[in-house]
């Protein structure tokens, strides 16, 4: 499934909201918690992540990974997670009227 | 540059990054996972905003390349705009300086100058004002800014209005050790105080320094420290001799940038006001010389008002404490800002600069279509090079945004030349100013150089000539390229007319038109001034002024007899001023019936003391009677016609008569009649009286006539001058200088819209040639099948040149009108010439036609030696 213009953005955000992660982490997580329904190409994720930075949104630090590497890893800032809890009230919204009018319909056409 | 350096250390990390995470998607067993990382890395580039830097500073790259490429072409242009600039920033650097610049000096702001008007002139037994000045003029201008001593203190001393009141007059003059004289600025001790000056080297005056019999000290200038004393610092405590027994010690050194309360006048010398003044002076309430300016600080939270109805009050309490014995009417005061200084630069400048102003911006409009000419040129022969990028994929904005580019790069190359070409200019301004009115203006208090301001103001328009010349072409340039794009081939002719080159064309012509048909107006107003009689004769005339010491009578008898020795010199006279000229001093009431004129309006004449064979030297005609002779009677007078057609209309022999004359209606004799003389053609002759010469003052103007050339003979005189020892109060001038001072203002108009149409014309020049150029290139291949098909040369030529003089032509329609409607601004100046003055406007028409036929004739002749079989081989 593609993910839908400007939604991938919050998506990193609501990822970055449990723990840092690094970009594969980070594409990982996503793919994982989406029960790989949302298959998101790493050359959308990485730049939507520069942006988001380049917003501070989020900030970035060189840190030793898990399996003792180095690696470069992101987390929310203030600023990201005040737009995160924008962002969330508004896709909230977005959803409800969206399922509001594609409710399943009886179909009226049958004889 | 820091955005380069960043940039890179944010690419070296993103490398990084990326590295390490591909390393992560291997353990992990996805090597695959991230993708294309080159990709990648690329979008998130655009994210960084860096991209914009980057272009520019391609789009400067190669805006440098492909001005590199075409040296010729960049030259011309960034000539032309250094040219242009130049001229405009120069011109604005003047303005500045003179409009805009407050006083040097920390309490500009704050500073009032205290100014009156009344309806009577006088508040004593003396004139004050000019006769000319009527009350009517009085009341109109800006107030008068004379007081008496006495008025001064008493304002000073009693208002509660100001924080301080300063009072500065003319003092005597102090002997230089390089032995040149130099007059002393008196000023109240507090003058430095209330202006905010402090003394670079010693210290300024006070206000212990000002009394009566006080310490003889004064300051120096910056200018004379260095002039006079090298800018040594010994300079205290050295003294300048004020006359044969007294001399004055210098105590400081003033700033470099001070000069006073009069941007048109610089002080030297500058000493306390009672101790340089004579006492009788300051203690005669009713010289209202005493003060020639005062102002001062208004107090914290004091209205204007109440300063001026304070000052008011006083200054009448002043007069009412001796009062004149004529009737008079109390001086109704004002306050004025002095953050400026005092207007007489600034009065004096307003017209002229108007002038300046609109040809500087008519030469910056014919550099700009000159050079939007010449690039839509270039322009259209790059359309294959546009194409090429077009279809690479570059964006219509993208090519337009770089040819912007290219263009403002060209006219920052030209500002940059012109700003040089500014600074090396402005230092000759004050000679600009000298032609305003040179006795006013040959000691200029301002110093004349672009300051940040004048850089703002080249900065923008070296935007605004960029984006002129450059938008229309750039925006051609890309419709050409689109045209090519599809055609696959250059537009040759046909679809693409060249209009817009050729309305550039015509816009630089209309434009040249204008400032020539002024040159020519006004070459024809300084001839018809020059051709009108003035009754006297200026050629071999030569004259200095100059003052004559103690002995008077042993200078003169001695200077005489000198220049009459000079050879060549066949008469030599001694008179007060030069012929006729208007002075405050000459003004001389004529009597009716024993009485003094009441209405100073009228029953005046002009002046002069004058020597035997003064008529016989300046060439003035004598009608009637007689010269005066060496020992005159003191009563006997020459009179010219004016007088006689005024004071004596009705017919009778005037030899003999009697006219009374001066405030004491002293009786006096006509012992001779002689023709008028006038030194402005503007103004009908004034009634005249010569009065015989008897050595009282000390102020002479002395004059011989050469049957040389003068001008041989200045350098001579001039060392007898300078031999003299005495002040100079004007140095040797030739009669045909002095007559030509009279028309300073059409003659720098003259210079200056000769020397600005010379300008545009070369310029114009430039732009047809250049577009004849191109034509003739892009008709190659047509001017080769011509020629193939029998075509001559003449043929050729006549083909190219009247493709280019029709734009010309339009151009001179158009700016024969814009002429005849600009020409109103200066009405005014012009002289027996009407403003659509058929000789100045053909002479213009001739001299455009002419060259632009020149202009196009070379590249014509280039295309009528095209050999046919090369130019068909082109296509």
């Amino acid at each position: 499934m593609d993910v839908l213009q400007g939604t991938l953005e919050m998506l990193v955000l609501r990822t970055l909201i449990l723990a840092p992660l690094h970009g594969y982490g980070i594409a990982r997580a996503i793919r994982d918690n989406s029960a790989e329904a949302l298959d998101i190409e790493f050359g959308s994720l990485y730049p939507a992540l520069k942006r988001l930075e380049q917003k501070k949104w989020v900030a970035s630090k060189w840190e030793i990974s898990e399996s003792n590497r180095r690696a470069k890893y992101y987390r929310l800032t203030a600023a990201g997670r005040k737009q995160l809890q924008q962002q969330q009230t508004a896709w909230a919204e977005y959803v409800s009227a969206v399922a509001r009018i594609m409710r399943p319909t009886a179909d009226r056409s049958e004889p | 540059m820091n955005w380069r350096w960043r940039r890179a250390e944010q690419e070296r990390d993103m490398q990084e990054e990326l590295e390490s995470l591909a390393d992560l998607a291997r353990e992990n067993a996805e090597p695959n996972a991230l993708g294309n990382l080159t990709r990648t890395a690329e979008e998130a580039r655009e994210a960084w905003g860096w991209m914009w830097m980057d272009r520019l500073a391609q789009d400067l790259r190669y805006a440098a390349r492909s001005l590199r490429a075409k040296p010729t072409f960049t030259v011309i242009a960034i000539v032309t705009l250094a040219l242009a600039i130049g001229v405009n920033t120069t011109i604005f650097t003047a303005l500045n300086t003179v409009f805009l610049q407050p006083l040097p000096v920390r309490n500009h702001q704050a500073l009032r100058l205290l100014t009156w008007k009344s309806a009577k002139r006088s508040f004593g037994g003396r004139f004050l004002l000019q006769p000319m000045w009527d009350a009517n003029i009085l009341n109109r201008g800006d107030g008068l800014k004379y007081f008496s001593y006495a008025a001064y203190l008493n304002v000073r001393d009693h208002a509660a209005s100001f924080y301080d009141l300063a009072c500065t007059r003319p003092g005597p003059s102090v002997n230089l050790p390089d032995g040149r004289t130099k007059g002393i600025q008196a000023v109240s001790g507090n003058f430095f105080r209330t202006l905010g000056v402090d003394a670079v080297l010693g210290r300024t005056l006070t206000p212990e320094d000002d009394r009566a019999g006080g310490p003889a000290i004064a300051v120096i200038s910056y200018g004379l420290w260095q002039e006079a004393f090298g800018g040594d610092a010994s300079v205290l405590n050295r003294t300048l001799k004020l006359n044969q027994t007294q001399q004055i010690t210098i105590v400081g050194v003033l700033p470099q940038d001070f000069f006073g309360l009069d941007p048109a006048f610089r002080y030297s010398v500058v000493a306390p006001i009672e101790s340089v003044t004579a006492p009788n002076v300051l203690a005669d309430p009713h010289n209202w010389n005493g003060c020639q300016a005062v102002f001062g600080i208004l107090g914290r939270g004091v209205s204007e008002e109440q300063g001026r109805s304070e000052s008011e009050a006083l200054v009448r309490q002043a007069i009412l404490a001796d009062p004149p014995s004529e009737p008079w009417d109390a001086p109704r005061m004002s306050l004025t800002k002095l953050d400026r200084g005092f207007d007489t630069l600034r009065k004096a400048a307003s017209q002229p600069f108007q002038l300046l102003m609109a040809t500087a911006g008519l030469i910056l409009l014919i550099a700009c279509a000159n050079i939007g000419g010449l690039l839509l040129a270039r322009g259209t022969a790059r359309g294959r090079e546009m194409a090429t990028r077009l279809a690479l994929g570059a964006s219509q904005g993208r090519i337009v945004r770089q040819l912007l580019t290219e263009s403002l790069v060209l006219s920052a190359a030209g500002s940059a030349a012109g700003i040089l070409l500014a600074y090396a200019a402005s230092p000759l301004l004050p000679r600009l100013f000298q032609q305003f009115n040179y006795y006013q203006f040959n000691n200029l208090g301002v110093q004349f150089m672009p300051d940040l301001r004048v850089l703002g103001f080249s900065a923008a328009l070296t935007l605004l000539t960029g984006l002129l010349f450059g938008l229309a072409p750039a925006l051609r340039t890309t419709r050409v390229a689109l045209i090519t794009m599809i055609k696959m081939s250059a537009p040759s002719s046909g679809k693409l007319r060249f209009t817009s080159g050729k309305a550039m064309l015509a816009i630089q012509v209309a434009l040249s038109m204008v400032l020539l048909i002024g040159a020519g107006l006004f070459l024809r107003t300084l001839w018809n001034l020059r051709s009108v009689p003035m009754g006297y004769d200026p050629g071999g005339i030569l004259y200095f002024t100059v003052d004559t010491g103690p002995n008077r009578q042993e200078f003169v008898t001695q200077v005489l007899q000198r220049l009459e020795e000079l050879p060549g010199v066949t008469s030599a006279t001694v008179s007060i001023w030069p012929i006729f000229t208007s002075a405050p001093d000459t003004y001389t009431p004529v009597c009716t019936s024993g009485d003094p004129p009441k209405s100073f309006d009228d029953r005046f004449a002009d002046s002069d003391l004058i020597f035997p064979r003064f008529f016989e030297t300046w060439r003035v005609r004598l009608l009637q009677g007689r010269d005066f002779q060496s020992s005159e009677t003191p009563g006997n007078i020459i009179v010219n016609e004016a007088f006689l057609k005024r004071y004596l209309p009705a017919a009778g022999d005037p030899l003999g008569a009697t006219v009374q004359l001066g405030a004491k209606c002293s009786a006096a004799t006509i012992i001779g009649v002689v023709a008028n003389s006038t030194d402005r053609p503007r103004i009908t002759p004034r009634p005249f009286v010569y009065k015989p010469y008897a050595y009282q003052p000390t102020q002479l103007t002395f004059t011989a006539r050469t049957a040389n050339d003068p001008v041989a003979l200045v350098p001579g005189l001039g060392r007898i001058v300078a031999g003299l020892g005495t002040r100079v109060y004007e140095p040797v001038t030739t009669g045909s200088e002095y007559r030509d001072r009279t028309m300073i203002q059409e003659r720098l108009y003259t210079t200056l819209l000769s020397a600005f149409g010379g300008l545009a014309l070369f310029i114009a020049c430039v732009g047809i040639y250049g577009m004849t150029s191109y034509m003739v290139r892009r008709r190659t291949p047509e001017i080769g099948i011509r020629m193939s098909l029998g075509a001559r040369r003449l043929d050729v030529v006549r083909l190219v040149v009247r493709e280019t003089l029709a734009p010309v032509a339009l151009g001179i329609v158009i700016g024969t009108g814009a002429a005849l409607g600009m020409s109103k601004l200066v009405t005014s100046v012009l002289f027996g010439v009407s403003r659509s003055d058929p000789w100045a406007i053909s002479a213009a028409v001739i001299l455009l036609l002419v060259t632009a036929a020149g202009a196009a004739g070379i590249p014509a002749r280039v295309a009528s030696r095209i050999d046919p079989m090369q130019a068909l081989r082109y296509e």
